[in-house]
């Protein structure tokens, strides 16, 4: 079964997020940075679980307790909440906060410590002057960093240029909840008002969105996650907890919407390798492992042939996309032990999920299935 | 105002106010324990409006008690975990049941305490600020304080040993608090040569007045004369001493005929002078013994009277019951006379405890303990209460010890910026006053970020605190209008389904359109879908908007009806009449006739009660405006004698 372990780090964590391996062939990272919200001082921190490459073999009883947690390795101080947090790559991130700056940070290769690149200070403002909370960021490759306030602005910046690239000032009216590049070119993103909309930058302003909404309430979209392998398709998390599958190609009826969690969720997001794996944490506590394998038509190569009715144009249909008629086999587990305060962000690699809470802990969950 | 309940200390701050005869102090409760101190002028009579307001008023943010180091907020966090899950139990479980839970909670709340305590201690050790390294001692004195009450209460209240037999765990509490002893003897066998250490003796003696007589025997065996008559006698009492243990199914007679036989023999051999050779060994066999002297005689290695207790018990009454603690205190404590003040409370709680005066072991642990904490007494009271330990009984107050004591450690938490979700869950635990004070507080907490409302307001619903819902929606609607973000206004208003509200957001949208001549929300506008039937005033945007859709589609039948129902419901607001009679225009000059008689004389209405009511916009109209209305005037007259033309050649062709 899973093995889990709790770490109390007296913040609440808003993000949390491994840091990407620097080459495909090295060892899986053991290091992961979070950030702190609604606190007198703000931290962003980094952390080591020593143990985690080890996690699934029989371990010598002299790894001392110690290993299994993850033990701080620095900390920083951070002005206002920290809102998103991105990695540029296995060297940078960055950092949106509710002052409306945007910062990057690099990890020293010589020490444990973070070092500031860069900052974007009231990065996002309103109208009347004042700074709009910077929600959320989205890189593309390690140059450019989107970013979406309260302020309904999507503003494009270059690492190393003070000027912003682009600024959509009216891609929204309301606020903007989280964003992502779906291609080069094209942003996707989604509001308050519960819809989903992508931005296509080379075109005239005025016509870049394109607007679809889920339901008629108008329930607010917190978060988003593409399909690390097919960009059409999306998952979205609710404020009512609903999550939504979207098939970006389809004009009509382009979402299926799956009831999940009794609170706002926060997060969601696809394993990277192993996509028929989703994750989800909440508002309500939980945090929940979906998992589409048994529902993939083709999830082993050795049945498909070519006039296979799941293959359309030669591209595999993801289950993700058959759930209408295969919704029964979707398998659902929630992987904490109990409900208590918010869980507010997750990440995953390979088989270590990690989540960061209100209840100010740090969960490392071992999926031994996902290794 | 709050007065302190803790007596004698009373801190003063001073705020810096200007002194005025006629202006004085007034306060608003904020968050949990603070206070908003500002000025205002005691009210003369008849005394005008404006000069209250004194330009340079201040308001002063008092907070006390409120900060938290590290370690405590780890302790909170872990806590409210098995808090949480132990009330779910106490509704659930029946009373078997649940008492295997309490033991196991309480004994779950002493090891965060510990594992809390020992991080401390390693924070610290590896302090080099010496202010700091003090101010860690001090929680770390704290800790073991509490952890020392606790576990004492556990043995008398919570976990009571079968047939009332409680010097084994009495002995379990001294080994696990005084642990002096323990690491002499680990100095004293790593030494070169253990007998010649100093405090050889006393380690033995420390270990033996815990009972601990498997460690005794090996210091003894370390002695250079350890193959002597002596000792190896000495060892002998000590091997043969009787333990009382659950697991082996002897019954207490039997115990206590065995302990005398041994008892007996030690006295013989005491007698018999065995020991005589070596006046250590001769010590010991006397604490073997019982003899009341000796005690006296050792009690710099017992320290305290309540470890002076349980030795003396375990020598002189091993199979007492928990009643008979009581007599035993008054002896010891003659015994030690001076200690200091702070221990002298710590004396208080533990005797009070020992004399099963619960409340007052609470009310002790209030005053002295939780001046910077109340986590103690409410997880030690609600253990209690749950165990039917504490009076149920209601107090002047309204509710029950228990429910006071949370309701204070939640209030603490909430005194805390981050921490007001632990003290809400804490809260709902309460149930005469949890409520009213949870919707006292959830509508105080600061709402910097849409992302902080959200979960605001999912505490507040699945409460069904709707009120509070409504409020939090609103007050985040209104700071969206003033920041003049128009379209999260409307997004929160919408929520709370605030007609008069959304009524400002739909008015300064129309009143966009008629200084701009178009919309800038249409994302949202164009996408309400049936939220526009929560109130007119978006009704009429939305329709207006598919006026738009209609006219810019070219269908001037669905435009025309749709533009006169609009104008004919008189859903607009005043200063949106002109722009709906202009958009008229257009239409009217249309070559064929699209408005009939009685949809002409309709705008005609309209046109008159505008003019008629002389409204302000209607006044300031520009040059260019007037003149369009001539216009519009013109046209209509025109389109009205065409229609007539139109719909009487009709009614002709009909006659004949």
């Amino acid at each position: 079964m899973t093995d889990i372990s709790v770490k109390f780090v007296s913040k609440k964590i808003s993000k949390i997020r491994w840091r990407p391996k620097s080459d495909v062939k090295s060892a899986p990272s053991t290091i992961f940075v979070t950030g702190s919200w609604d606190d007198q001082q703000n931290t962003i921190c980094v952390w080591d679980l020593r143990d985690r490459i080890a996690a699934s073999d029989d371990r010598d009883d002299e790894i001392s307790a110690l290993d299994h947690e993850p033990q701080k390795t620095f900390e920083m101080p951070y002005a206002g909440d920290v809102l998103d947090l991105q990695y540029l790559s296995s060297n940078t991130f960055a950092v949106a906060s509710s002052t409306g700056a945007v910062t990057v940070l690099k990890h020293l290769s010589s020490s444990e410590t973070l070092a500031h690149l860069c900052t974007w200070d009231k990065h996002h403002q309103f109208k009347t002057g004042s700074p709009a909370a910077c929600t959320c960021l989205a890189p593309r490759g390690d140059e450019w960093i989107a970013t979406g306030g309260e302020d309904g602005q999507i503003v494009i910046v270059a690492l190393e240029q003070r000027q912003p690239v682009q600024t959509l000032d009216k891609a929204d009216s309301c606020t903007i909840n989280d964003l992502t590049f779906l291609k080069q070119s094209e942003i996707l993103s989604v509001n308050s008002f519960g819809q989903l909309k992508t931005f296509d930058l080379r075109q005239d302003p005025k016509q870049q969105a394109q607007i679809f909404s889920v339901t008629e309430n108008h329930t607010p979209l917190l978060c988003l996650d593409k399909h690390p392998g097919q960009a059409h398709i999306v998952a979205t998390g609710g404020e009512d907890g609903m999550l939504t599958i979207w098939d970006l190609r389809q004009e009509k009826f382009p979402m299926t919407l799956l009831e999940a969690h009794t609170g706002a969720m926060w997060e969601v997001k696809f394993h990277p390798h192993n996509p028929n794996h989703l994750f989800t944490c909440s508002d309500d506590g939980s945090l929940w492992h979906w998992d589409g394998s048994s529902t993939d038509p083709v999830s082993s190569f050795t049945g498909t042939k070519g006039k296979d009715s799941t293959r359309q144009g030669g591209a595999i249909v993801s289950p993700w996309l058959s759930l209408e008629t295969s919704r029964h086999k979707l398998d659902i587990s929630s992987l904490l032990p109990n409900k208590s305060l918010p869980v507010n962000s997750l990440d995953i690699d390979t088989s270590t999920l990690l989540c960061g809470t209100d209840s100010e802990t740090i969960y490392s969950v071992h999926l031994p299935m996902l290794d | 105002m709050a007065a302190s309940t803790v007596d004698g200390e009373v801190e003063v701050f001073t705020l810096p106010f200007k002194k005025s005869r006629n202006l004085k102090l007034r306060s608003v409760w904020g968050m949990g324990k603070e206070l908003y101190m500002f000025q205002s002028q005691i009210p003369h009579k008849e005394r005008e409006e404006s000069q209250r307001s004194s330009s340079e008023s201040k308001i002063f943010d008092v907070q006390w008690n409120a900060e938290m180091h590290d370690i405590a907020r780890k302790l909170v966090n872990e806590t409210h975990n098995i808090f949480v899950i132990l009330q779910g139990q106490v509704k659930s479980l029946s009373q078997s049941i649940l008492y295997s839970q309490l033991r196991k909670a309480s004994k779950q709340y002493r090891a965060v305490l510990k594992a809390c305590s020992m991080e401390l201690m390693q924070i610290a050790d590896s302090c080099t600020d010496e202010s700091k390294k003090l101010k860690y001692e001090e929680h770390i004195q704290e800790f073991e304080m509490v952890q020392l009450i606790w576990s004492l209460c556990e043995i008398l209240f919570i976990d009571v040993a079968p047939g009332g037999l409680v010097l084994t765990s009495l002995l379990d509490w001294l080994q696990w608090h005084f642990q002096e002893g323990k690491q002499l003897a680990t100095k004293v066998i790593h030494s070169d040569q253990p007998c010649e250490h100093p405090q050889y003796w006393e380690a033995i003696y420390r270990l033996l007045l815990q009972g601990d007589t498997e460690n005794v025997r090996k210091l003894l065996a370390l002695n250079v004369y350890s193959h002597s008559d002596s000792f190896i006698a000495a060892d002998e009492v000590l091997k043969k001493m009787p333990r009382w243990t659950y697991q082996h199914a002897q019954s207490v007679a039997e115990y206590e005929m065995k302990w005398r036989h041994w008892r007996e023999e030690c006295v013989r051999r005491y007698e018999a002078a065995q020991f005589a050779a070596y006046p250590e060994l001769e010590t010991i066999v006397q604490v073997l013994c019982g003899d009341e002297a000796v005690f006296k005689d050792l009690k710099d290695c017992c320290e305290t009277w309540y470890h002076l207790l349980v030795s003396k018990l375990l020598y002189q009454n091993p199979t007492c019951r928990i009643q008979d603690l009581t007599y035993e205190i008054k002896p010891c404590q003659a015994v030690y006379s001076n200690s200091s003040p702070q221990i002298q409370e710590l004396d208080n709680i533990l005797q009070a405890a020992l004399e099963f005066d619960l409340h007052q072991v609470i009310k002790d642990s209030c005053t002295f303990l939780s001046n910077r904490s109340w986590w103690f007494v409410s997880h030690l009271a609600d253990i209690l209460h749950h165990c039917g330990q504490l009076d149920p009984q209601e107090l002047p107050f309204g509710s029950n010890l228990r429910e006071y004591l949370l309701l204070e450690y939640a209030t603490s938490l909430m005194a805390h910026k981050s921490l007001y979700q632990v003290g809400i869950d804490y809260l709902d635990f309460c149930p005469v006053f949890g409520r009213s004070y949870i919707e006292a507080y959830v509508e105080r907490i600061p709402l910097e970020t849409e992302r902080k409302a959200h979960k605001i307001l999912h505490i507040c619903l699945e409460r069904d605190l709707l009120v509070q819902a409504q409020s939090i929606c609103k007050v985040m609607g209104m700071k969206c209008l003033k920041q003049e973000r128009f379209g999260s206004a409307l997004s929160w208003f919408l929520k709370s389904k605030d007609a008069t509200v959304i009524k400002q957001v739909t008015d300064r949208f129309l009143n966009e359109y008629c200084e701009e001549g178009k919309f800038s929300h249409l994302d949202l506008i164009d996408h309400l879908g049936p939220s526009m039937l929560i109130t007119n005033s978006l009704t009429f945007l939305a329709k207006y908007r598919e006026f738009h859709t209609f006219y810019n589609n070219g269908d001037v039948k669905g435009a025309v009806n749709l533009l006169l129902s609009l104008i004919s419901s008189r859903l607009a607001p005043k200063f949106f009449w002109m722009t709906m009679l202009m958009d008229a225009l257009p239409l009217l000059n249309l070559p064929e006739v699209v408005f009939n008689v009685s949809q002409t004389y309709e705008l005609l209405h309209c046109l008159e009660e505008l003019q008629r009511d002389g409204t302000s916009n209607y006044k300031n109209l520009k040059e260019t405006e007037i003149e369009k209305l001539k216009l519009l005037r013109i046209a209509l007259t025109r389109n009205l004698a065409n229609a007539i033309l139109q719909e009487r050649s009709v009614r002709t062709v009909s006659i004949s």
